[in-house]
């Protein structure tokens, strides 16, 4: 990091202190509220992606907020939290490039009230209820400077009521491989082919590292959940997803896996229109896009194909109870 | 021309800069321009009011400037001659800020990054975190309706501090001062602007043909792009304005290369 913005409200504090010291080096620079320097204007996603900056800040207001509907892995009750804003990763289909105009991470580094306002959700409800971390960011990526997964764990560890989904593409697992395992956390790894991780995920960890992630999870004790989302169209992309389960349950005790989901490519107008400006030449946004229930889409016929090969296919590794068919709605 | 200019307030802040950088005058009726083989440098006035209708002017007649550098000196409690950057742009009079997004350090070592205030008249309570001007948010403002903040940059030599104030600064000490600031400027030209978005020279060239010979709406035309931008992405090229000659209206080259596209497989 080479810039690092801190608000003065938090420039005290003992997890701000311990960042700063990590990157003493990098220029320091107090600002009133983080929103001054993401929110403004005049930012170039694409630009800031080569050298982002970090923020460390604190959230203010909500911080536990519903899912969309029909986004859940069985739980009646689903709420999504964010940590931090935007990922290291530049995953060319990401719906972060549409919907901030920085590219610049924040941390919000008041982790405490993020777990307060967690438990009294999780008290307001005599059922479990499910947390999901990974939305804004990846929940792991930048987990050796922020630790806030091993916070986070530490909290749920004593809110037995409350399930955490903590969602990722990151290799930085050998804190969670050496701790002591909880029953209400589901470790759930974005999984695509290969070659669409070399083509559209960039900076991410290879297919056949995310598997031995997973393996070393889930031979520690650990609930995993694989998620195949999004499904991008190609015009292999049967030999594509067949081949992608094929690997993943080689290595993978399907029996023991917690969780099954698949997403189709959706996007808000708005976000895809920006990605286009940001991206013009790039294969993926190259496909023809509908719109459908205010989002865009590949066209219904494609879409439900897709989904149904890949239902097909992984009815030979899992159960029908281990499959949710979710959508994960910007 | 050059895509970078280099903004001063005063002729004596620009005189080192263009001998420097072998800029020579361009004729403007109201704008003090210099022009060289690596940038451009605008001498637009005392004062924020100045910068930034200076700076305006400049971007309408230049159009392709894309990157700015304001240089000039400020006060700072910092030692005479100290050459900082601003991570923070601040106008006192009207509270507002600009960030701007800086390079790698290891491309600017010799500058120390610092916020900046542009105030309205001389100010004398100096502060080792704050360097005093009078432009840099009026470049900073009509520069942002333009270009990313990633290419708009105030750099500072400090001028004036606690012990050597303002009275104290001479005509020799202004042209030392910004002698400094030479490396600082160069590593910004070699820099900027860094990552822009490549136009594709080839999908613009066919554009400017084919609209040459047939008329097109705007909507038309940029459908005509989206489409040649979709070609380029899944067959690696597209064709060329003449393979298309054979077509009579807009219309009818869309389906052509819609038609391109739908037979085109797209494999990872």
């Amino acid at each position: 990091m080479d810039t690092i913005y801190i608000e003065k409200e938090v420039r005290y504090l003992p997890r701000t202190e311990a960042i700063l010291n990590r990157y003493n080096q990098a220029r320091h620079v107090e600002i009133n509220r983080y929103t001054d320097v993401f929110n403004a204007p005049a930012q170039n996603f694409r630009t800031q992606k080569k050298n982002p900056a970090l923020i460390l800040a604190r959230k203010h207001g909500k911080r536990v907020l519903p899912t969309p509907p029909g986004y859940h892995i069985g739980g009646v009750h689903n709420y999504y939290f964010s940590h931090m804003l935007n990922c290291v990763y530049d995953c060319r289909y990401c719906f972060l490039q549409g919907m901030y105009r920085s590219a610049n991470y924040v941390v919000f580094v008041n982790y405490d009230d993020f777990f307060n306002d967690i438990k009294s959700q999780a008290a307001e409800h005599t059922e479990p209820s499910w947390y999901f971390s990974g939305y804004d960011c990846d929940s792991l990526a930048l987990e050796p400077m922020t630790e806030f997964m091993q916070r986070c764990l530490d909290a749920f560890s004593e809110m037995p009521n409350a399930m955490l989904e903590i969602r990722t593409k990151s290799t930085q697992t050998r804190q969670l491989a050496n701790r002591k395992v909880i029953n209400n956390c589901v470790i759930a790894y974005s999984l695509s082919p290969q070659e669409i991780v070399k083509a559209e995920e960039h900076k991410t960890p290879s297919l056949a590292k995310r598997i031995a992630s997973l393996k070393t999870l889930q031979l520690k004790g650990w609930k995993i959940g694989l998620r195949f989302d999004p499904l991008i169209k190609s015009d292999n992309y049967q030999q594509l997803y067949g081949q992608l389960f094929h690997e993943v349950f080689t290595e993978l005790d399907a029996s023991k896996v917690h969780s099954v989901s698949l997403g189709p490519f959706r996007l808000p107008r708005p976000f895809y229109k920006k990605m286009i400006r940001l991206y013009p030449e790039s294969k993926l946004l190259s496909a023809e896009m509908n719109m459908r229930d205010n989002m865009l889409s590949y066209d219904k016929n494609t879409e439900n194909n897709m989904l149904k090969f890949c239902e097909k296919e992984l009815q030979n590794y899992v159960s029908a109870d281990q499959y949710f068919p979710c959508v994960s709605v910007p | 021309m050059s895509n970078i200019c280099l903004i001063t307030a005063l002729p004596v802040e620009a005189r080192p800069l263009v001998a420097h950088f072998r800029l020579s005058s361009v004729a403007h009726r109201y704008l003090r321009l210099y022009r060289g083989e690596h940038c451009i440098l605008l001498q637009c006035g005392v004062g924020k009011l100045n910068a930034a209708a200076a700076t305006a002017a400049m971007l309408e007649y230049c159009p392709q400037v894309n990157a700015i550098v304001n240089v000039g000196i400020a006060g700072a409690d910092q030692p005479l001659g100290t050459v900082v950057i601003a991570h923070a742009i601040k106008d006192e009079g009207s509270g507002r800020q600009w960030f701007p997004h800086l390079p790698a350090k290891r491309k600017l070592a010799d500058a120390a990054s610092i916020d900046v205030l542009t105030v309205d008249s001389a100010r004398t309570n100096y502060d080792k975190q704050t360097a005093f001007d009078m432009e840099a948010s009026g470049v900073a403002l009509a520069a942002s309706k333009r270009i990313d903040m990633a290419f708009v940059h105030s750099v500072k030599v400090v001028s004036d501090n606690g012990e050597s104030p303002i009275d104290a600064i001479s005509l020799s000490s202004v042209t030392t001062g910004m002698e400094k600031t030479f490396n600082v400027v160069e590593n910004l030209i070699d820099t900027l602007p860094f990552d822009t978005q490549a136009k594709n020279q080839t999908i613009d060239h066919c554009v400017n043909e084919l609209t040459k010979r047939i008329h097109y709406t705007e909507t038309e035309k940029h459908k005509l792009t989206r489409l040649l931008q979709r070609l380029q992405a899944t067959q690696g090229h597209i064709p060329s304005a003449d393979d298309l000659a054979g077509h009579s209206n807009a219309k009818k080259i869309r389906i052509q290369l819609q038609q391109n596209l739908d037979n085109t497989p797209v494999r990872y």
